[in-house]
């Protein structure tokens, strides 16, 4: 009885905690016998530092406990590499195949009817909506239309752009993560429902 | 006196002409120059004792292209660009002078022949046309064996690069990788977290290795698998954050890592080599390194780090260490560094395809073995 009531009040507890969804959708890769409570759904992407006494016994200047940081210097951004690192056609559907262009790959061909690139500046331009300061004014994004309140007002969901500062433009570009998100159940984990086309026509504007 | 002088101005003429011609180069043009001209890449770096050695990158037929000589350029115009390259690699294997690669992003497999200098593709035509080819393997009688993830089929192909047969017909397996020991072919199947073992000559499948989960001998999405000489098997058991020895029956042996980015520790464990020493080279697609660890999971240093620069990665996939065609890379040797083996690694995004390297130690120390 006492167990039961303990399971039902952890699981009360995700729900609170844990961002909604990811334990429900395709992105909950955690084993059975994964200590969901103790947010290890989060370790594929989230990588924690890591406690650990271990040296790199051929590299004393390294002091024990020094996490290894990766920079934007590689040719993608990195929420886009990270996303690549499964959807590779091996632990996950690849991305190239889903219809996704690398604007780093070599092979982007001529025909791009079924791609959308990634890794590319959004930059601004006609029949493109503006970037504004979203998400507390922390990044840029594009805030789509979903819907009205009762009172008129628009509701509105933002698709984030990455900056980096190393692409030479030091523009906003376009990732893996602005249209799609892992925190979530929806179809195709778009953070936009497509119907309508609203999730395109959010960037893609007609004017 | 007048035959000598003759005949050392034809000496000198035919220097001039093959010069002009392009020169006879013995280097294979890498997108690196040769060491001479900037100086070597070491991990780790100074000031401690170099253990590897980055030697150069490889991309695909660039790599084989002569410079064209001013005579040739003269009288035949500036040659057109025509050049094949790699586009999505991951496995990767040396046999026999040739590194094979398989190109996802081409649905091939491509060679790089470093002793004829060429750059060639197959498995393009049915019924050995590939899809996802992912990782491939070489067994005893050199067949190889390509795992391919849009087949769900294990794909074989001989010496003449002839298709022979296909495992995976009948059982539904997505084979993430792929060995051969002695008789047997292991399928690496990250669908069902298990390892599947068939007998090579009739195809039937003789056990099943492995289950999802946490304890020692279950897996959680394993992505790739290798062994060494005494026939034990290293998975890298990848959303358990760790690699695992077992033997070939499945008991497993010994295991180690954990997730984070420190000494010791994962982001995303992905492919894995083992030397003759037992020293374990883990790729980590999320750090963009390549861990080496002991045989018993202690750390040792990395290579790489993330950028396109000489000895950097891109979302590295897969490490492999070979013993018989070290020669083939010593014009890029530093002087006082004494190459034992090779190491590959492939790298998905990016200009540099095929990273390669050199293990090693100075020339004035013995060769080091690990603690």
């Amino acid at each position: 009885m006492l167990r039961t009531l303990m399971i039902l009040l952890s699981v009360g507890l995700i729900a609170t905690m844990s961002p909604a969804g990811i334990v429900d959708g395709p992105h909950n890769m955690a084993a059975e016998g994964y200590d969901i409570t103790n947010d290890e759904v989060c370790l594929p992407c989230h990588t924690p530092h890591g406690s650990s006494e271990d040296e790199y016994l051929w590299n004393q200047t390294i002091p024990a406990d020094t996490a290894i940081t990766v920079r934007d210097g590689a040719v993608l951004g990195h929420v886009s590499l990270m996303c690549m690192g499964c959807h590779d056609g091996v632990t996950a559907i690849s991305a190239s195949e889903s219809g996704m262009t690398v604007a780093a790959d070599a092979a982007l061909g001529t025909d791009l009817s079924k791609d959308h690139p990634v890794g590319v500046d959004y930059g601004s331009s006609y029949r493109r909506a503006p970037a504004e300061p979203i998400r507390g004014g922390r990044m840029q994004g594009v805030k789509v239309v979903v819907g009205q309140n009762p009172d008129g007002t628009d509701i509105t969901k933002d698709l984030p752009l990455y900056h980096r500062d190393d692409n030479g433009t030091g523009l906003e570009q376009v990732e893996c993560a602005t249209c799609h998100t892992p925190h979530t159940d929806a179809q195709d984990l778009l953070r936009v429902d497509n119907a309508g086309s609203t999730l395109c026509t959010g960037c893609h504007t007609a004017q | 006196m007048k035959r000598i002088t003759v005949i050392s101005w034809l000496a000198a003429a035919a220097t001039v002409l093959c010069a002009a011609l392009g020169g006879c180069a013995h280097n294979v043009n890498t997108n690196t120059p040769a060491v001479a001209d900037n100086p070597p890449v070491f991990f780790p770096p100074a000031p401690e004792e170099p253990h590897v050695q980055f030697l150069c990158n490889l991309s695909g037929s660039k790599n084989f292209e002569k410079p064209q000589g001013w005579l040739e350029r003269f009288i035949l115009g500036e040659r057109p660009p025509s050049e094949k390259t790699i586009v999505k690699p991951f496995g990767v294997a040396v046999h026999d002078g040739k590194i094979y690669v398989a190109d996802s992003g081409s649905a091939c497999v491509a060679v790089l022949d470093m002793v004829s200098q060429s750059f060639e593709t197959f498995g393009t035509t049915d019924p050995g046309r590939l899809k996802t080819p992912i990782n491939l393997c070489f067994d005893g009688e050199g067949l190889l064996y390509v795992s391919d993830t849009g087949r769900n089929q294990v794909v074989v192909f001989d010496a003449n690069r002839t298709y022979v047969t296909a495992y995976g017909r009948d059982e539904n397996f997505r084979p993430a990788d792929v060995l051969v020991l002695g008789n047997e072919v292991y399928v690496l199947n990250i669908l069902e977290h298990n390892i599947l073992v068939f007998d090579k000559n009739g195809r039937e499948l003789k056990r099943t290795i492995g289950s999802r989960g946490r304890e020692p001998g279950q897996f959680n999405y394993p992505s790739n698998f290798t062994a060494d000489r005494d026939g034990n098997v290293y998975v890298s058991d990848s959303l358990n954050f760790r690699i695992q020895e077992i033997d070939s029956e499945g008991t497993p042996l010994v295991h180690f890592g954990k997730p984070g980015r420190t000494p010791g520790c994962f982001a995303r464990p992905r492919g894995i080599a083992v030397d003759r020493d037992g020293i374990v080279y883990v790729v980590d697609s999320g750090l963009h390194v390549v861990h080496l660890f002991t045989h018993d999971g202690k750390p040792l240093m990395f290579i790489g780090g993330a950028g396109e620069k000489d000895g950097q990665l891109v979302l590295p996939a897969q490490v492999t260490v070979d013993y018989d065609n070290v020669d083939l890379f010593r014009d890029y040797f530093a002087p006082d560094f004494h190459a034992k083996y090779l190491v590959l690694v492939t790298n998905q995004i990016g200009k540099n395809k095929v990273s390669v390297f050199a293990f090693g130690a100075r020339k004035t120390v013995a060769s080091p073995t690990p603690q």
